[in-house]
């Protein structure tokens, strides 16, 4: 295969963001267990979910998280090859940082390798642990990322008393990042679509650093126009957002049943010990 | 028709940076339920005036009245922009740079709760204003996943929301397919029925003819208006049309038949050939 250039990776790139961002969204709208229950009940008890991984000692206990968190996911109608992409490909990076902790960490030996080095059955344990907890915390995540519209996130952000300020600024860059991905990708396509034959790298850059520089140029002006859109409907400093409603019966259930459950595995692994 | 005036400005000028001239000396008044189109060609100074009776920009020389009210500074004045606002709305061109919230309903929500209104209220009339413009289907969904045609109802729910007496729509069908269209079409005529001032800027020849109960054509080197009157009386002057660089000469040939004729673009045309 011929070797692609940055322009064609940046339009590629481009291209993913916006498909991942769209799919994303329909899988939080799927009629799936977790998309029922309020964001605010599910940033409690996934990030309670993610406290209890960090303490928890028996891979046992880690490993009867891991399959509760994956049961939680397939009832959320989230497709079986996402779950592994995410579960499988992502830990893969820990394994490649978790390495030297095989050979670092001192322990009754289990065997011995070429150059001195030797495998303890310490490090291998460590290993294990760390493999489990992050996979547990990428499970923990994803339950509430591909179950929530981030507009939804934003809500529950805003319940937990984070800066409003704060959250219409992450509200805004999300929201513009596609109107300015969108003008670089037409930048891009109109620009291949006169081009007829490959150019160098060197043209490449200096052509998307002028791209770049348009971008700049009308991210300005956007968010010119965007402040006097607000001005136009009101706005005057302080924005104002619609009040929080109250937590449904099953949103109460959903909350106890999943804090119960997470504490029973914390105490499972305490008396273990 | 009522004859209130709404607006009232007095030798308007405006320049960008004082340099690009935008708007020169304009005197005009618009009065209350009147559909008034303001018909240029691009840079003739159209979009700086709604920003500028939508209290955005300040003029640079003039006078503006509104129902009575001198808002010459209320893009400096929080309160009065804010007391302008409340009765007069504004839809930009571009409907992206109005739909800034992650959702529809969100981005309708806005207004009202800028100007104080109660959470029931407010969920109240973005319903209700999502239904009248049979949009209620799209009240979860993100800007990004909406089409242009969508994007542009949207931005219109924004403003109706609020219910102003006034309302400002800057070159409302630009890049709509024809059935968003005529339905855009529609909800503005309806909007004129029940009494609202409607303000359009637009270069479009037959969206005037469709819905305006006056012209006020804007010159692109005079940055003021040259012509004003009814409908009929505006869009059969073609040397008007001409000098005002809204139709041009248009030169095709039909088998060995050459033939010349006026055209205007973002129209359909009929044409009898001799």
């Amino acid at each position: 295969m011929a070797r692609r250039h940055v322009v064609e990776k940046t339009l590629l790139d481009l291209s993913r963001a916006l498909e991942h961002a769209v799919y994303a969204e329909e899988l939080a709208r799927r009629p799936g267990l977790l998309q029922r229950i309020d964001p605010r009940v599910k940033v409690i008890v996934l990030g309670f979910a993610l406290l209890v991984s960090a303490s928890l000692h028996s891979w046992i206990t880690q490993v009867a998280l891991l399959i509760l968190l994956v049961a939680l996911l397939l009832a959320s109608r989230i497709p079986v090859t996402t779950i592994t992409r995410l579960l499988v490909g992502l830990p893969l990076f820990t394994l490649i940082v978790a390495t030297p902790a095989l050979f670092l960490v001192p322990g009754p030996e289990l065997f011995r390798l070429p150059f001195g080095l030797s495998v303890t059955t310490t490090g291998v344990w460590s290993m294990v642990t760390l493999l489990l907890r992050v996979t547990v915390s990428i499970a923990a995540a994803s339950a509430l990322v591909l179950t929530t519209r981030w507009a939804d996130l934003l809500v529950a952000f805003r319940a937990f008393r984070v800066p409003l300020i704060f959250v219409l600024v992450l509200a805004m860059a999300y929201r513009y990042i596609f109107v300015l991905l969108e003008l670089l990708q037409d930048l891009l396509l109109a620009r291949r679509s006169r081009l007829l034959r490959h150019d160098g790298s060197t043209e490449q850059r200096r052509w998307l650093s002028s791209a770049l520089t348009v971008l700049f140029q009308r991210s300005l002006r956007t968010s010119e126009h965007v402040y006097l859109a607000m001005a136009a409907r009101g706005y005057r400093g302080e924005p104002r957002t619609l009040r929080h409603r109250s937590l449904a019966e099953t949103d109460w259930l959903a909350l106890s049943l999943g804090s119960s459950v997470l504490a029973a595995l914390w105490l499972a692994d305490v008396v273990r010990l | 028709m009522n004859s209130t005036a709404v607006f009232e400005l007095f030798g308007v000028s405006y320049s960008y940076q004082n340099r690009v001239l935008a708007l020169q000396d304009v005197d005009l008044t618009i009065r209350a339920g009147e559909t008034l189109v303001i018909l240029g060609p691009n840079g003739s100074g159209k979009s700086t005036l709604l920003k500028i009776l939508d209290g955005l920009y300040r003029p640079t020389r003039g006078r503006i009245l509104a129902f009575g009210h001198d808002i010459t500074a209320a893009a400096d004045d929080p309160e009065l922009g804010y007391w302008l606002h409340q009765r007069v709305g504004l839809v930009f061109q571009e409907p992206d740079v109005q739909l800034f919230s992650p959702t529809v309903f969100e981005d309708v929500a806005f207004g009202p709760l800028q100007l104080g209104w109660p959470s029931e209220r407010v969920r109240q009339a973005v319903a209700t204003t999502l239904d009248e413009l049979s949009i209620a289907h799209l009240a979860d969904r993100a800007p990004f996943e909406l089409s242009g045609g969508e994007k542009k109802r949207v931005a219109l729910a924004t403003v109706l929301v609020m219910d102003p007496e006034v309302i400002l729509l800057d070159e409302p069908t630009a890049n709509l397919d024809p059935r968003s269209r005529a339905q855009l079409l529609e909800i503005l005529a309806a909007l004129h029925r029940r009494g609202r001032t409607l303000i359009i800027a637009t270069h479009e020849l037959d969206l005037a003819a469709a819905l305006a109960s006056r012209i006020v054509v804007f010159g692109e080197r005079e940055h003021r208006p040259i012509a004003e009157g009814p409908p009929h009386h505006i869009l059969s002057d073609q040397q008007l049309l001409i000098a005002a660089n809204l139709v041009h000469e248009h030169l095709h040939w039909h088998g060995s038949l050459a033939h010349s004729h006026l055209h205007w673009h973002d129209a359909e045309h009929q044409h009898e050939h001799g």
